[in-house]
C-alpha cells in the first residue's frame, strides 16, 4: 500500500478536453482512484488523435494514472448505473457546458440526494450563473474574453493568443484546489458541496500587473509592449536576440544592473549616469537596449546564461519544446519520464504532477487507459456485475 | 459564516505573486492568514510609486490577510517564529531554495517544533536538480518553460504572454498542494513539505505542441493567432470596433457561422465540408468569417454568437473585463473602497463552494498593521515586550 495523500478516495471523472482532466490527473497522481467515464466512443479529445489511434499527447498526459470505463448517460440503464457508482464515490468531476448533466437527469441536486457526502465539481468557461453562462468557451475564446489576449503582442499589431492553452490548465488547477477544499470541508461537516470554477474568473487575478499599470497611468490602458514591461517602465526587461536564438533578461532590483554590466564585461559603464537607476534607464531606453543587444547578439544562449547566472542576473534561454521535454533538470527531479506508450511507436516523455509531497510515495506512472479498458474491473469487481450482465450492457450500448 | 478553511492558521511568507496568490485563496476560503514581512515590507511593496501607499497588485494579492513584521535575522525574531509555528497549521514561503534553511528556520527545524505543520515552498525550478538555483521570475520561466517559444508570429521573435501566467499557475498549484497535504494530515496526523516549481506547473500547457512534435518530428514554430492550422475557422478576426476570437470545434459551429453570416448555401460546398477541407482552404474560410465579423461591432458579434451558438468571444481590454457585468453579477468582482486606492474593482476567489461563504473582503493591510493584534492578542506578548521588539528592530 502506497503512502499517498489521497489514498482511499474514489473520484468519478466525467471530464473532457483539458481543463477537467487536468484536475483529476492531479488527484490520480496524489493517489486517488480516478475512474474516467467516457461515452462508448471515447471523450471528445480522443477524436483529435490520428486515424486508428485513441491517444494524442494531451490524452496521454492528462489521463495517466486513471482507470477508463465507458457509460452511455443517454440510456436509462446508463443513468441507473451512474446512481450506483455515485453511492460508492467521494467526488464527481465534470466540465460539460452548464446544465448538461441536469438535462440528462443526473445533475448535482439529483446526485446529492443519492449521496449527500459526494462532492460535485464543475468547471466551465463562464460559470454556472450570470448572463455569460451559456457562451461557448474554449481556451482561445476565454483568452480573448478575459482580457489576457489584449495584453499580449505588439502595440502596432493585433492582440495575440498565447500559444500554450494556459487558461484551460489554470482553470483545471483551480478546479483541483476547489475539489480538495470541498473534500476537506466534507471531512468536517459530512456534506459534499457543489464546487465550481469558471475559466474567465480563474484567469482574472493574472491581470494584476496590467491593472496596476492601468491605475498608475491615470486610468489609461497600457498598450501592448511585446516582451517589454508595461509602458516600457523597466529596463532591461525584454527578450534579446542571441547568436543562436533568444534570451529573456529582466532586472528587478537596482544592483542587478551593476551585476549585468559585470556579466557583459561592460564595467566601463558602471558610473554612467544614463544607466545608473531604472528611472535613468527608462529615460534612455533605446541606449540601454542597445547596450544589452550588442552583447547578446554576439554570444550564444549558453554563454549568456552562464555569465548572467554567475553575476546573479535573472535570465533564461528561450527554449523550444524539444529542449524542454529533454530538460535534464526535470528528468533528474522525476518530473519528466520516458515511457513506452501503446499508441506510439517510440518512447514518449510524460510529466508527473507538479504537486510534490515530500515524505509520501510517488504514484508509479500508469499509461492513459484505452477507451473502456477497465470496464470489467470497475463494473465487475467493484460494482459486482456479472460477466453476463456486462456483455449485455455492452451489446445494448450502455457501456 | 460557514467557510471551509475557518479552522486553519497560515503563516504567510509569500512575496510578490506566486506565494501570495496561494494564501489569498486560502484567506478567501476563511483561513486565518498572517502575512509576515521583513520590517520594511516585502519586495512587492517596494514597487509602489512615490507618493502612493500601495498598488493594485498588492491590494489584490493580500486582501483578507493580517500583516505583521518580523526580522528573521535576529535571534528573538526566530524565537517568535517558533512560537507561532507551534500554533499554526501551514507555513508558506516562496523565497529562493535554501533561504529559510540558511536563516535556521527551514523545514526540518520547524517540523521538529510542530510535526503537524504543513510547509509549502514555491520556487521557479524546485528544491532539487541542476536548475534549482537559477533565478526565476515569471518572464524567465516563460522563456525556460517553452511557452514563449510557441507564442508570437511566424518569422517574428518569441513573445511573452502579456500577463504573469507562470506566477499565477505556480500559486494555484501551491494552493492545491497545501489542501492535499491537509488531507494527508487528516489521515496520518503529520504535516509534510509540499513543493511547487513554476516550470513544472506550466508544463502541461505544452500538451498540444508536444503532440505536433511527436507526430511530425518537427519543433512547432510560432503561428500567431492561427493555431496549428488543423482547425478552421480559428483566429482573431476584425470587428468594427476591435477584434473577436473564434475557435470552432465541430462542423455544427461552422454551419452556425454560415447561418449567422447569411451564407447557408456554403454548408454544402465541398471546399468547406469537413475541418480538414476547411483547413486546406483556410484563406477562403477566413475571408468569409472576416467579412462577417468585420460588418459587426464586438457587441453585435457576441449577440450573434449567443443566438447561433458560435464559440466566439470579444477581445476585451482590461477595463472592459474589470467592469464585466457577468463577473460582477456572480460576485467574483466587486467595487470596494480601499483606504489607499479609493473606489476600485477587486476580485474575490475563483474557487466557489456552493452553500459555503466567501470571506467578506477586507482591504490589503499596511506594513505591520496587525502587529499588536497578532503578537499581543494571539501570542500574548505585553505592550512592554512589543515596544522592546519594535525598538530592537525585531518586528
Amino acid at each position: 500500500m502506497l503512502n499517498v495523500p489521497l489514498a482511499g478516495y474514489t473520484i468519478l471523472d466525467f471530464t473532457q478536453f483539458y481543463q477537467g482532466p487536468y484536475a483529476t490527473m492531479m488527484a490520480a497522481k496524489a493517489g486517488a482512484d480516478v475512474i474516467k467515464i467516457e461515452p462508448p466512443g471515447g471523450e471528445s479529445l480522443r477524436l483529435m488523435a490520428p486515424p486508428g489511434k485513441e491517444t494524442s499527447m494531451p490524452v496521454a498526459m492528462l489521463n495517466a494514472n486513471k482507470r477508463g470505463i465507458t457509460l452511455n448517460l443517454k440510456a436509462e440503464e446508463g443513468k441507473a448505473i451512474l446512481r450506483k457508482l455515485v453511492l460508492k464515490a467521494d467526488a464527481l468531476v465534470e466540465n460539460y457546458a452548464p446544465g448538461v448533466m441536469d438535462r440528462l437527469g443526473v445533475g448535482f441536486s439529483v446526485l446529492h440526494e443519492i449521496n449527500p457526502r459526494m462532492v460535485y465539481a464543475s468547471a466551465t468557461g463562464f460559470g454556472l450563473s450570470g448572463p455569460d453562462r451559456d457562451n461557448l468557451a474554449m481556451d482561445f475564446t476565454v483568452q480573448a474574453a478575459s482580457g489576457v489576449m489584449s495584453t499580449t503582442g505588439y502595440a502596432d499589431g493585433p492582440p495575440l493568443r498565447t500559444g500554450a492553452p494556459y487558461v484551460d490548465i489554470l482553470g483545471g488547477a483551480h478546479l483541483y484546489g476547489a475539489l480538495m477544499t470541498g473534500l476537506l470541508e466534507r471531512e468536517r461537516t459530512g456534506i459534499g458541496r457543489l464546487v465550481e470554477v469558471a475559466m474567465v474568473e480563474a484567469v482574472y487575478p493574472c491581470l494584476a500587473t496590467v491593472l496596476d499599470q492601468y491605475h498608475r497611468a491615470g486610468r489609461t490602458i497600457p498598450p501592448r509592449t511585446g516582451n517589454a514591461f508595461a509602458n516600457h517602465n523597466r529596463a532591461p526587461y525584454n527578450v534579446y536576440k542571441a547568436a543562436d536564438g533568444h534570451v529573456a533578461i529582466i532586472l528587478v532590483t537596482e544592483n542587478q544592473w551593476q551585476n549585468l554590466l559585470r556579466a557583459m564585461g561592460r564595467e566601463d559603464l558602471k558610473d554612467d549616469p544614463r544607466f545608473l537607476t531604472n528611472t535613468a534607464r527608462v529615460a534612455n531606453y533605446d541606449q540601454t537596449e542597445a547596450v544589452v543587444n550588442a552583447w547578446t547578439n554576439a554570444n550564444t544562449r549558453a554563454t549568456i546564461f552562464a555569465a548572467t547566472s554567475k553575476a546573479k542576473v535573472p535570465c533564461a534561454p528561450v527554449r523550444d519544446i524539444e529542449e524542454v521535454m529533454n530538460d535534464p533538470h526535470m528528468h533528474g527531479r522525476g518530473t519528466l519520464e520516458w515511457v513506452d506508450h501503446y499508441d506510439y511507436d517510440y518512447p514518449i516523455v510524460v510529466p508527473n504532477s507538479a504537486l510534490r509531497f515530500h515524505g509520501t510515495d510517488k504514484v508509479p506512472t500508469t499509461l492513459s487507459p484505452h477507451v473502456g479498458e477497465h470496464n470489467e474491473a470497475v463494473y465487475g469487481e467493484w460494482l459486482g456485475l456479472s460477466g453476463t450482465e456486462l456483455a449485455r450492457l455492452k451489446a445494448d450500448g450502455v457501456i | 459564516m460557514s467557510m471551509p478553511l475557518s479552522d486553519i492558521t497560515v503563516l504567510d511568507f509569500g512575496q510578490i505573486f506566486q506565494g501570495s496568490y496561494a494564501t489569498v485563496l486560502m484567506a478567501k476560503a476563511g483561513a486565518n492568514v498572517i502575512k509576515i514581512e521583513p520590517p520594511r515590507g516585502e519586495p512587492l511593496r517596494h514597487r509602489t510609486p512615490p507618493g502612493a501607499k500601495t498598488t493594485m497588485s498588492f491590494a489584490m494579492l493580500n486582501a483578507n490577510k493580517r500583516a505583521i513584521t518580523l526580522n528573521l535575522k535576529t535571534e528573538r525574531g526566530r524565537a517568535l517564529l517558533f512560537d507561532m509555528v507551534r500554533r499554526a497549521d501551514v507555513l508558506l514561503e516562496n523565497f529562493g531554495p535554501g533561504a529559510m534553511d540558511r536563516l535556521g528556520v527551514g523545514y526540518e527545524v520547524l517540523r521538529a517544533i510542530n510535526p503537524r505543520l504543513i510547509y509549502a515552498s514555491g520556487t521557479g525550478y524546485g528544491l532539487s536538480g541542476p536548475s534549482r538555483d537559477n533565478l526565476a521570475m515569471d518572464m524567465t520561466v516563460q522563456a525556460a518553460s517553452g511557452i514563449m517559444s510557441i507564442t508570437g508570429f511566424a518569422g517574428g521573435p518569441p513573445v511573452r504572454a502579456g500577463v504573469t501566467v507562470a506566477d499565477f499557475m505556480g500559486g494555484t498549484h501551491l494552493y492545491g498542494g497545501i489542501l492535499t497535504a491537509l488531507h494527508e494530515r487528516h489521515r496520518s496526523g503529520k504535516g509534510c513539505l509540499v513543493e511547487i516549481a513554476m516550470q513544472e506547473a506550466v508544463y502541461y500547457t505544452l500538451a498540444g505542441s508536444l503532440e505536433q512534435y511527436n507526430r511530425t518530428g518537427k519543433v512547432p514554430g510560432r503561428t500567431g493567432n492561427e493555431g496549428t492550422g488543423a482547425i478552421a475557422p480559428f483566429g482573431v478576426y476584425p470587428a468594427k470596433d476591435g477584434f473577436v476570437a473564434i475557435h470552432t470545434g465541430t462542423e455544427g459551429h461552422w454551419h452556425n457561422i454560415l447561418d449567422a453570416a447569411g451564407k447557408p448555401e456554403l454548408k454544402q460546398d465541398p471546399r468547406y465540408r469537413t475541418m480538414h477541407d476547411r483547413s486546406a482552404h483556410a484563406e477562403e474560410v477566413n475571408a468569409i468569417v472576416g467579412a462577417w465579423t468585420g460588418s459587426l461591432t464586438k457587441d453585435e458579434a457576441v449577440a450573434q454568437a449567443q443566438k447561433h451558438r458560435i464559440p466566439l468571444a470579444p477581445v476585451r481590454d482590461v477595463t472592459e473585463v474589470m467592469r464585466d457585468e457577468h463577473m460582477h453579477g456572480r460576485g467574483m468582482l466587486e467595487w470596494i473602497d480601499h483606504p489607499d486606492l479609493g473606489h476600485v474593482v477587486m476580485p474575490t476567489t475563483p474557487l466557489r463552494l456552493h452553500g459555503q461563504d466567501v470571506a467578506p473582503t477586507r482591504p490589503s493591510p499596511r506594513i505591520g498593521q496587525h502587529n499588536d493584534e497578532v503578537y499581543g492578542g494571539w501570542l500574548g506578548l505585553s505592550q512592554a515586550e512589543l515596544d522592546s521588539l519594535r525598538n530592537d528592530g525585531v518586528i
